[in-house]
């Protein structure tokens, strides 16, 4: 469990992405060679080519230019689709690099999912992450995750449900705000296929 | 091709995609094809290659980078039909 004290200290901006593996798997596109080429970068693709399970390191590469990617969103405030310009620098020391800088990341991994945790200028080891299985469709799985984010934070702050809300900027970030408290909450969520993942650190 | 042929072809292209067909009813050229149609980034690259294919173009990533809206996939769809022309 993280230490609120910890997390308060924090000026973490936190990104996640949690990949439904079989939905990978099941991709007729997923190793081709035009695929690849649009997203990841000559070294990226080397090393999911070599790698035991190609697949699996394919959606991680994915998962983590999407958590940085998230992260860069919150840090700059402006959108942009370049999937290369956000590469993965270092796999095994949890780096990776965006445009105009370097933040670090962290992979967990189940039987059917792979989740990207990425963080800027320390280790996102500091963020509170659950892993969810979801069901129903698309609005009824977001429904579930935000639920749970803020059942999380309700009662690890021990606050009031309904003292919560989540809301979206503009540019689709989530936000919870507390009116019982004045912290800001960092909070990302992401869900895919069968699973959603959310991540909350508080400033 | 028109813009608006270009369109239509598009339409039909990003329809596998969009999991609330009901949104397809209502696309615009300021259509954000992630957030209005939320179409995922993974996705977005089908699309691209797709497009590709049914149009018989290639799409560069500087180009690629400007397809977040229907209006903006179109002009790069546009552009690069010419482009292949030229060749």
């Amino acid at each position: 469990m993280i230490k609120e004290s910890l997390l308060r200290e924090s000026q973490l901006l936190l990104g996640n992405d949690i990949v439904d593996l079989r939905g990978v798997s099941k991709r007729a596109r997923t190793l081709d060679d035009r695929y690849l080429h649009k997203i990841f970068t000559q070294p990226e693709i080397l090393r999911i080519r070599k790698a035991p399970k190609p697949v699996t390191c394919l959606a991680a590469h994915w998962a983590i230019k999407e958590a940085a990617y998230k992260v860069w969103l919150k840090e700059r405030g402006k959108r942009y689709f370049a999937p290369k310009h956000f590469e993965v620098h270092s796999f095994t020391k949890g780096w990776v690099s965006v445009p105009g800088g370097m933040y670090s990341f962290r992979l967990q991994t189940g039987s059917h999912w792979i989740h990207a945790l990425c963080g800027k200028e320390i280790t996102p080891s500091f963020a509170a992450v659950q892993i969810l299985p979801l069901a129903g469709s698309k609005a009824e799985q977001s429904d579930s995750l935000r639920t749970a984010a803020l059942t999380y934070v309700a009662t690890h702050f021990s606050v009031p449900l309904e003292s919560l809300e989540l809301s979206r900027s503009p540019l689709n970030i989530p936000k919870i705000r507390s009116k019982a408290f004045k912290t800001s909450f960092d909070l990302t969520l992401s869900h895919d296929g069968g699973f959603g993942a959310f991540a909350i650190a508080c400033r | 091709m028109s813009a608006e042929e270009i369109q239509s072809k598009l339409h039909t292209l990003i329809q596998p995609y969009v999991e609330d067909k009901s949104l397809l009813d209502s696309v615009k050229p300021e259509t954000d094809l992630l957030q209005d149609l939320h179409i995922n980034s993974a996705h977005l690259v089908d699309i691209i290659l797709d497009a590709e294919d049914a149009f018989g173009i290639e799409i560069d990533d500087d180009s690629a980078e400007q397809m977040l809206t229907v209006g903006a996939a179109v002009e790069v769809i546009q552009a690069a039909i010419i482009a292949q022309k030229s060749d």
